[in-house]
């Protein structure tokens, strides 16, 4: 009836005749209505379990004799409702409180206590956790408790045999490297048939274990082991071998180095640090130093450091590699097209070999602006010619639509070959230049870390890395109409002995996690060590 | 009465995992007294395996839930990885990370398959949210239930008829089969007079697990744009592989996905198949030729494709090889690009192509392009204001590129 009306009705004699009370009515139906009483905050998940972990570690922190009610500490956690710590994994949660606070007698007592509790023996995952608190305070066990770690550890292999993985072995590992029984994880290693993933932390343990017993055979292979798979050398392991040097004469540092050496590994700032440190001790003198890139001189010593080398056994290992893995790749037409791809090698047939490849956009993109009234291009193709050098530019097409005038120029003076618009340009820039012999060299500022990627396998990286270090020449553009060409770097940049004894040995910043780092193919810091 | 059964029916779909949750409420409590104790499915020990310590997976109690014949398929190595997961899902759920109280046997497999133990970790961190999500949500839902419920009770009774919703009202209530009738004739009408847009679903192989998943999401959304869209396409999807991950994500969604009478089309056949050379073209973000206008004389391919974690070139491979006409959007003429890849999603991709068919209007059609990608000022109005701009993009860029330096500095 009401809605009746207000049709015929103008709003504002609506408003006059007052229906307010309809307006209210309508408004009650429809929107939510607020509680008067004020309702406590819920209590969220993720904070719920935040105050559980508190509580726990505010119970562990603070408790001190050797009578704990662990019934109260468990009641007051699981009294919190919505946390995520509940019945069956508060054990787990207690245990590794401990654990990580270092109170190896509350982590006794707990044990105890859990034991009383389900009558007997505690489950899996408790027992593993036991056991790595057992590790972390290994140097204070007695006969008694390693005999106990050593029969659990063994219990344990027997029964999950059939199941065993990384992590639960990595546990049994910890276990009994506490006990003198160490060497049978090896074997254990072997009988669990998981040898190609197991954790660094396992192998850590048995090589730390190897140090201090002085089995350095077997320590180092071992850490051959490790870095063959995981590509790592851990601090722990390092200090450890320089404590068994300090007190074993028949060991030194350099076999450190050496392993630095034969790997062509680049450590890490904090490991660098701790070896001038160790070798400082020990009366040699270790100073940090710059290499210079022109001579490859240390600014330290004046030593001349090595040059790369490269067998022509490796080069063609690579060209092939190459060839299939970056040229080609799983699909010819993400990168060129057939078509295309032996049009090029017809021509590189042909007019092979060449003194210079230039990857033709990244030269012109390196510069926009003229130099002295010339692009870049046109400048540093001239600066080729005049040298007699039998040049190569490679580009896409629409590089002639950027040159304009000055592509005459180049065309008479230099071979050119462009790519489809749509193919990449670097893989042909490379490919050229392997192809064409050892002494080519290549001009671009680019680093080219994707197609190292692609490569694969380790060892072809390194040998691609090395091969783009001594034959790609950089730009240095200075502001004056000033272009000059970079030589490449010579040197080798690995660890290595010169003649006379003295070692160099680069290293990296320490990257942090998620945060940006250097390429790995230029260390700029070394270290001099002087025998 | 009524009451306390509604509150039964949806405890009983949430199990008896809901218990713990709901005891935190008072109010709700009421609601569901008869709740079987909580309890976790797949890890309740039997008392004896205790004391031998013999982890026996194959005895029935450890395990109630799990149906080990449909997640193996009765395959022997499978199911001996299948326990080794399950013991180490165990071990990490006892000491303390954040693992799902049940998995269903999609998620059993799709766990199976991930190679490292990190990523099995992240799924099941994945997988613990969700669940909780679930959980938080039946239980809001409750709780909203009871204060509605609660209100209408203290509402002033009236003695004639009631107004409002659930109650008496002056229209009718259009139900949902309804409008998915009428969505249906619009694409039925599509099929015979509309236009033609093809979805190229063969990039299967290139993908992840995860990125595949993402796809078949992707490829419902666009669907179900295009049918509530106003002069909706005909989308016909080729190259359709019905063994694939992807397509079979899409039917699990779409159920009826094989009915005559639903108006999807899919076929095994490649679009080269379907319509002569000159007339395709397809709409790849890596080629040079951008698209002036929409064609109706040419049919538009997508790939149905998500790239996270590697951009490789395959559709323009696909179109080199094809020999087809390659397009990509103006996107660079139209819009100021502040950050982000210019790869669009499937369903953007749908939505851009179905307003640009109406008239060519590209300064409305990409706008659906998600705001985060682009410059701040005058997001979308390029077109508009054409040279006599105010603010130059070239400055905006700029600024943006000082202001995020800035914060970097701030956040060090």
């Amino acid at each position: 009836m009401c809605s009746l009306i207000r049709k015929h009705l103008p709003w504002n004699l609506l408003k006059v005749v007052s229906p307010r009370q309809t307006i209210i009515h309508t408004q009650r139906l429809l929107s939510v209505v607020t509680p008067d009483i004020i309702e406590p905050r819920k209590v969220k998940g993720r904070f719920a379990s935040e105050e559980q972990k508190r509580i726990i570690a505010e119970f562990v922190t603070k408790s001190s004799s050797t009578f704990i009610d662990w019934n109260e500490l468990k009641s007051s956690v699981l009294s919190i409702n919505r946390g995520y710590i509940n019945e069956k994994n508060i054990n787990g949660c207690i245990l590794e409180a401990c654990s990580q606070q270092k109170r190896s007698d509350l982590v006794k007592s707990f044990m105890k206590y859990v034991k009383e509790c389900s009558n007997g023996k505690p489950n899996l995952a408790l027992e593993l956790l036991y056991i790595r608190s057992w590790y972390k305070s290994r140097e204070e066990l007695t006969d008694d408790d390693q005999y106990e770690i050593q029969t659990s550890c063994q219990s344990l292999f027997k029964n999950n045999l059939h199941l065993m993985n990384p992590v639960l072995l990595e546990a049994i590992v910890m276990g009994l490297c506490c006990t003198p029984l160490w060497r049978d994880s090896l074997e254990f290693i072997k009988a669990s048939k998981i040898e190609n993933d197991i954790t660094v932390n396992t192998l850590t343990c048995i090589i730390l274990r190897a140090f201090e017993e002085s089995e350095m055979d077997l320590g180092w292979t071992l850490i051959h082991n490790l870095f063959n798979r995981h590509r790592i050398l851990p601090l722990e392991i390092v200090a450890a071998w320089f404590s068994l040097c300090e007190k074993n004469v028949n060991c030194s540092y350099r076999r450190v180095l050496e392993f630095l050496r034969d790997n062509e590994y680049i450590i890490r700032e904090d490991l660098a640090e701790l070896i001038r440190n160790k070798i400082k001790q020990s009366g040699i003198k270790a100073t940090t130093t710059m290499v210079y890139h022109h001579n490859g001189k240390c600014k330290n010593c004046n030593q001349v450091l090595k040059n790369v080398d490269i067998t022509d056994s490796e080069f063609k290992m690579l060209q092939e590699c190459f060839l299939s893995n970056v040229m080609v790749g799983k699909n010819i037409f993400n990168n060129s097209s057939p078509q295309e791809l032996n049009d090029f090698k017809d021509f590189i047939e042909i007019t092979a070999p060449y003194d210079v490849v230039v990857d033709g956009l990244n030269l012109a993109y390196a510069y926009r602006g003229k130099v002295g009234n010339h692009s870049i291009t046109k400048v540093i193709m001239k600066n080729f010619i005049a040298k007699k050098l039998k040049v190569l530019l490679i580009g896409r097409k629409h590089l002639v639509k950027m040159l304009g005038k000055e592509f005459d120029f180049i065309k008479k003076n230099a071979h050119i070959f462009f790519t489809n618009d749509l193919s990449k340009d670097d893989p042909f820039v490379l490919y050229a230049a392997m192809y064409s012999g050892i002494n080519t060299q290549i001009l671009t500022r680019d680093l080219m870390r994707s197609h190292k990627f692609l490569l694969e396998d380790v060892h072809m990286k390194s040998i691609f890395q090395k091969w783009l270090q001594i034959h790609r020449l950089g730009l240095k553009i200075r502001p004056g109409d000033e272009v000059m060409i970079k030589e490449p770097i010579k040197h080798l940049q690995a660890t290595q002995e010169s003649e006379n004894g003295i070692w160099h040995m680069p290293y990296q910043e320490i990257k942090e996690r998620g945060s940006w780092s250097k390429p790995d193919s230029s260390p700029d810091k070394w270290m001099c060590i002087q025998i | 009465m009524l009451i306390s059964r509604c509150g039964l029916r949806i405890l009983s779909k949430l199990g008896c995992r809901a218990k713990s949750l709901i005891e935190g409420y008072p109010s709700s409590l009421k609601l569901c007294t008869p709740v079987n104790s909580a309890s976790r499915y797949y890890c309740i020990k039997p008392e004896g395996s205790l004391d031998t310590l013999d982890y026996e997976p194959s005895t029935s109690k450890l395990f109630d839930n799990i149906d080990y014949d449909l997640i193996t398929g009765g395959d022997e190595e499978t199911l001996s990885k299948l326990k080794r997961l399950i013991l180490e899902i165990d071990l990490l759920y006892e000491s303390g990370e954040q693992i799902p109280s049940h998995l269903k046997i999609d998620q059993w497999q799709s766990l199976l398959q991930l190679s490292s133990r990190s990523s099995r970790m992240k799924q099941l961190r994945y997988l613990f949210l969700i669940e909780k999500k679930k959980e938080n949500r039946i239980v809001r839902k409750l709780e909203r239930r009871a204060e509605r419920l609660e209100r209408y009770e203290n509402e002033p009774k009236n003695d004639h008829i009631e107004y409002g919703l659930l109650r008496n009202s002056m229209f009718h209530r259009i139900y949902e089969k309804q409008m998915n009738s009428l969505y249906n004739y619009r694409l039925c009408e599509a099929m015979l007079y509309g236009q033609d847009i093809l979805i190229d679903c063969s990039y299967d192989g290139h993908m992840s697990f995860k990125e595949q998943s993402n796809c078949a999401k992707q490829l419902l959304l666009m669907w179900s744009y295009n049918r509530t869209h106003k002069d909706p396409f005909n989308i016909i999807f080729c190259n359709v592989n019905k063994e694939s991950t992807v397509f079979k994500g899409l039917s699990k969604t779409i159920p009826t996905i094989d009915d005559p009478t639903f108006p999807f089309n899919y076929t095994k056949q490649s679009y080269l198949d379907l319509y002569p050379r000159e007339k395709l073209v397809y709409l790849t973000p890596h080629c040079n030729e951008e698209l002036k206008e929409y064609n109706y004389d040419d049919v538009y391919i997508i790939g149905a494709m998500v790239d996270k974690m590697k951009v490789e070139p395959l559709s323009l491979a696909k179109g080199k090889r094809d020999k087809i006409r390659m397009a990509k959007l103006p996107l660079d003429l139209y819009l100021d690009w502040k950050q982000g890849t210019k790869n669009l999603t499937i369903n953007q991709m749908i939505m851009i192509m179905a307003d640009l068919k109406i008239n060519n209007n590209w300064v409305e059609a990409l706008k659906h392009i998600p705001r985060r990608k682009l410059l701040e000022v005058d997001a979308y109005q390029r077109g508009h204001i054409g040279n006599n701009q105010r603010i130059s993009a070239k400055r905006i860029r700029e600024d943006f590129r000082r202001n995020s330096v800035y914060n970097l500095l701030i956040k060090k």
